[in-house]
């Protein structure tokens, strides 16, 4: 029987990725099975790249999504079955943060050689890669609401000129 | 209208571009500082990662235009979305100028130079024209590692419920 709070985990199971995409890096194939040292610099890169904490903070961002999404769809759940769910899933995803590590770390390793790899993690040590690391969500904070309210103002400003425009169409604003 | 939720997908193609915070700076940058924010944007191809943003936010803005008003016809929604990317296309200046603030806001001018040197760099412009690449790959790997470890572990912890008597 599938467990009635299937599709919460399964929402968290899709905004995962997002813990994965703390830097950018590339796709230009270098090697099939990446060595144990060329994963070994790829997975320093991730050290340098603080990719621990941003899948920290992306999993302390889910958990109240799942509480309530969990807390809906089994509503006879007390709050400390709900907590003790929670945590489980919490503890289960924290203890194999290695594996998705890993995984990400041969994603890097199959396109950057291992120079790349040093060399990127060099500057995302050195003291302005390091503030690019930690300062990043806080100006994607602040660009959020500009970035929202500019596609809001343009859907919103196209269509009710496009409405105006055409007959028998509704003119009422969406 | 709703907002769409689809906006996340386009803030998250400026977050993977990525430019940093830091408290001290003066809120209101100055002109150089702006300028050399503008280059740090042409480096890593911000234009372009909002025309993704765009592209990536059109069936989805479709599929919303058709859920909130099933009688608009298609040829209406086909307008709309021509005129509508012309428009962003056109106020693309103006998010840029936006942004170039912001960065400049948050980093001393030295910090961009170095930034924008960086990005300007052979492994720097490797980073910037090869990530969406990574990304959907790490995008498919991780959905399958968190399927995976999130169902495994709810199982486990209902069979463990259910064994103390709680109807789940």
């Amino acid at each position: 029987m599938k467990p009635p709070f299937k599709p919460a985990i399964l929402r968290l199971v899709v905004l995962l990725p997002l813990l994965m995409a703390p830097i950018g890096a590339g796709a230009q194939p270098v090697e099939a099975t990446p060595s144990e040292s060329h994963i070994s610099a790829a997975l320093d890169l991730l050290a340098a790249t603080h990719a621990i904490d941003t899948f920290n903070a992306r999993l302390d961002a889910l958990v109240p999504l799942e509480t309530a999404q969990i807390k809906r769809a089994a509503p006879s759940l007390n709050d400390s079955q709900v907590a003790l769910i929670e945590k489980r899933l919490r503890d289960s995803l924290t203890t194999r943060q290695s594996e998705l590590l890993r995984i990400q770390a041969i994603e890097y390793a199959r396109h950057f050689d291992e120079k790349e790899l040093h060399d990127l993690a060099a500057f995302y040590r050195s003291d302005v890669g390091q503030k690019y690391i930690t300062a990043s969500p806080a100006i994607a904070q602040e660009l959020a609401p500009v970035l929202q309210k500019w596609v809001q103002d343009v859907v919103e400003g196209t269509l009710q000129d496009l409405l105006k425009t055409l007959p028998n169409t509704p003119k009422q604003k969406l | 209208m709703r907002k769409p939720a689809i906006f996340s997908a386009l803030l998250l193609v400026f977050v993977c571009t990525g430019v940093s915070a830091q408290d001290g700076l003066p809120r209101e940058p100055s002109a150089e500082s702006i300028k050399i924010a503008h280059e740090l944007l042409t480096a890593t191809h911000a234009e372009d990662n909002v025309q993704i943003g765009i592209d990536a936010l059109t069936p989805a803005l479709v599929a919303q235009l058709k859920r909130d008003k099933a009688d608009i016809p298609d040829a209406v929604i086909q307008q709309f979305m021509a005129i509508f990317r012309q428009e962003m296309k056109d106020s693309l200046p103006e998010i840029l100028d936006a942004q170039a603030k912001v960065y400049a806001s948050h980093y001393t001018t030295s910090e961009l130079q170095s930034l924008v040197q960086f990005y300007q760099s052979d492994i720097g412009k490797k980073v910037i024209t090869e990530t969406p690449s990574i990304l959907k790959e790490t995008l498919a790997l991780g959905q399958a590692w968190g399927r995976s470890t999130g169902q495994r572990a709810a199982q486990d912890t209902i069979a463990k419920l259910r064994a103390q008597g709680v109807k789940i």
